[in-house]
């Protein structure tokens, strides 16, 4: 059980400081610029030369400039909320413009960022589209649920398409202000042509900026912020309270984590001392025996090391086979960022190494130390034990 | 050869063995006799090199033991000692034959002909808690006598075993000085001392 416990418990530790470690890194190091909102199709859009600048950022990973147009959704029977005095709902055509970019690609939204949560990614030959936002606002900013395999009219730099929805993006809070709608780069560029594409794509109005740490996510965009002054209609924001959360949770379990490692080390050397010790004890008139028919205390000691080391690998095998039935039932879920983050317990094999080390070793240990004992108490006290 | 030269040993405050001088040549035997609580068994652990005495010397040979470190005298203890328990101090979980083989090492064959030797031929894969007393202590004779050392101590080799057996133990153990070794023995009976070329009357304090 000893032995289990040092597998186990260390290991849980581990995996929830990496699994931390890993959603703070992939999900909490995310810097967002975009429009404030003043309209869109900004008088200034990025340059080229800010993206460099930002991209120079110590701690910048990675820069992922966005081209964002519009795309006009028409609905020719939209009911729309009834005005005051009015006795029903109006019912008229509607044209409602979303902001919308291509996916991957220099300037697209990156692909990395698309994960469905339902339907699927659109493929060059058919007109579809990729929900971005949930709730899907509409003109009356009534949340609109716009269902997987609605048609809609839709115009892009006044080409007309009929468009279906393909799939439903996961919600990301930060990415989710960048476009509402993501289209197939192919189909864009087959619809628009090459030159209206490049009119309506080419310029940068949206930056996605990967932090290297999450620890480093304040002071970059500080910086981001200070690079971004020329254009006083982009935010730069960053999920700040997520931030803090992940900088606290960092902060507050790695000093734990290292606490059970340690309590778990020192329960377990104490248990097999102690296990090892009343087993010696019960037994020590055997090491007697040995030597007083001729046994040196050496030859005794490493008798019953080799006795204890049998012990000690069997109790490893059995702790190892326990450790992989109990470590699946170890699974934590946290509740982030409106999703799920589950942290499996994963075993590495330093785990089972170390487990097997620290018990020879404790094994050795034990057996020195009943060498020593016994040879003070005195082989005649030692026999009348018997 | 053993010898003792004012040797002094006890327990707290009480005194078991004050100012004792002996020697035993190599082809002798000693028989030291006397009541129970006289202090024989002290002796013999002394000579056996299974405790040390407080005061005086003791020799093995030309080793002073008691100038020798603990791992010198556990060396010297191996080489030249074999000994046997007034109660006999068997390992309970293995049999009788292994009891011998896995101490000493000897082939089983030469465990089992000692122990066909002693009446035990059909107690051979008896574990201890399935012998009597008597059978115990052949077993700790046999295991003691089967180890090639030159000196045999022997506490109380004969009790417990009828006169038949003890002669035949006896006989084995006295074996040992035709060759050149050294026999130590304890008893309380004098007949038992007859055999012994040197007996040491002792008396408890």
């Amino acid at each position: 059980m000893g032995l289990t416990g040092w597998i186990v418990v260390p290991a849980i530790g581990q995996s929830l400081e990496s699994g931390f470690t890993s959603y703070a890194n992939q999900a909490g190091t995310y810097v967002v610029v975009e429009s404030n909102g003043n309209g869109f199709g900004q008088d200034k859009f990025i340059s080229n030369d800010t993206i460099a600048q930002i991209a120079s950022i110590t701690g910048v990973q990675n820069v992922y400039p966005v081209a964002v147009n519009i795309t006009n959704f028409y609905f020719p029977n939209y009911s729309s909320n009834p005005p005051p005095g009015s006795n029903g709902p109006i019912v008229r055509g509607m044209t409602v413009a979303y902001s919308s970019a291509v996916m991957g690609g220099p300037l697209g939204f990156p692909v990395n960022f698309v994960d469905l949560t339902a339907g699927q990614v659109p493929t060059a030959a058919e007109p579809e589209f990729i929900i971005n936002i949930l709730p899907f606002p509409d003109f009356d900013n009534n949340m609109r649920p716009f269902a997987i395999g609605e048609a809609a009219s839709v115009s892009i730099s006044g080409v007309d398409l009929t468009a279906t929805a393909a799939g439903i993006n996961s919600y990301n809070p930060l990415m989710a202000g960048i476009a509402d709608v993501l289209w197939n780069a192919t189909l864009v560029r087959n619809q628009l042509g090459e030159k209206l594409y490049d009119q309506t794509f080419s310029k940068v109005s949206s930056m996605i900026i990967k932090v290297t740490t999450v620890g480093k996510v304040a002071s970059v965009t500080e910086q981001i912020t200070n690079a971004m002054t020329a254009y006083p209609d982009y935010l730069v924001t960053y999920d700040q309270s997520g931030v803090t959360d992940l900088l606290s949770v960092e902060s507050s379990t790695a000093p734990l984590y290292n606490i059970i490692g340690v309590v778990s080390l020192v329960s377990l050397i104490s248990a097999l001392f102690i296990v090892s010790y009343i087993a010696v004890k019960r037994r020590s008139w055997e090491a007697g025996l040995l030597v007083s028919q001729g046994w040196t205390w050496n030859r005794v000691t490493a008798f019953f090391w080799q006795y204890f080391v049998i012990l000690a690998v069997t109790s490893w095998l059995l702790s190892i086979l326990l450790s992989m039935a109990v470590s699946p039932y170890a699974t934590f879920s946290y509740q982030v960022y409106g999703s799920v983050l589950q942290i499996k317990t994963s075993i590495g094999l330093f785990s089972y190494a170390s487990a097997g080390l620290i018990a020879v070793a404790m094994t050795a240990a034990v057996s020195l130390f009943m060498k020593w004992k016994l040879r003070k108490i005195g082989l005649d006290s030692i026999l009348r034990e018997y | 050869m053993i010898r003792l030269e004012g040797v002094n040993k006890g327990f707290g405050a009480i005194r078991i063995v004050e100012g004792m001088d002996l020697t035993v040549e190599e082809g002798e035997s000693l028989c030291l006799l006397g009541r129970s609580g006289c202090g024989k068994s002290t002796v013999l652990k002394l000579m056996a090199l299974l405790d040390r005495p407080d005061s005086g010397r003791l020799f093995i040979g030309e080793n002073d033991v008691t100038k020798m470190s603990d791992s010198e005298v556990d060396r010297l203890r191996s080489e030249q000692i074999a000994y046997t328990f007034q109660e006999p101090l068997l390992i309970p979980y293995v049999s009788a034959v292994e009891n011998i083989t896995m101490v000493t090492g000897v082939p089983k064959k030469e465990a089992v002909d000692m122990l066909s030797r002693l009446g035990l031929s059909e107690r051979l894969d008896y574990h201890p808690n399935k012998l009597s007393g008597g059978e115990k202590k052949r077993v700790d004779v046999a295991r003691a006598v089967l180890k090639p050392s030159p000196i045999l101590i022997a506490d109380e080799p004969l009790s417990n075993l009828d006169p038949k057996t003890g002669s035949i133990v006896m006989e084995i153990l006295k074996s040992r000085t035709e060759k050149g070794g050294i026999l130590v023995y304890s008893s309380v009976e004098p007949s038992e001392a007859k055999v012994a070329t040197q007996v040491i009357e002792m008396e408890k304090k």
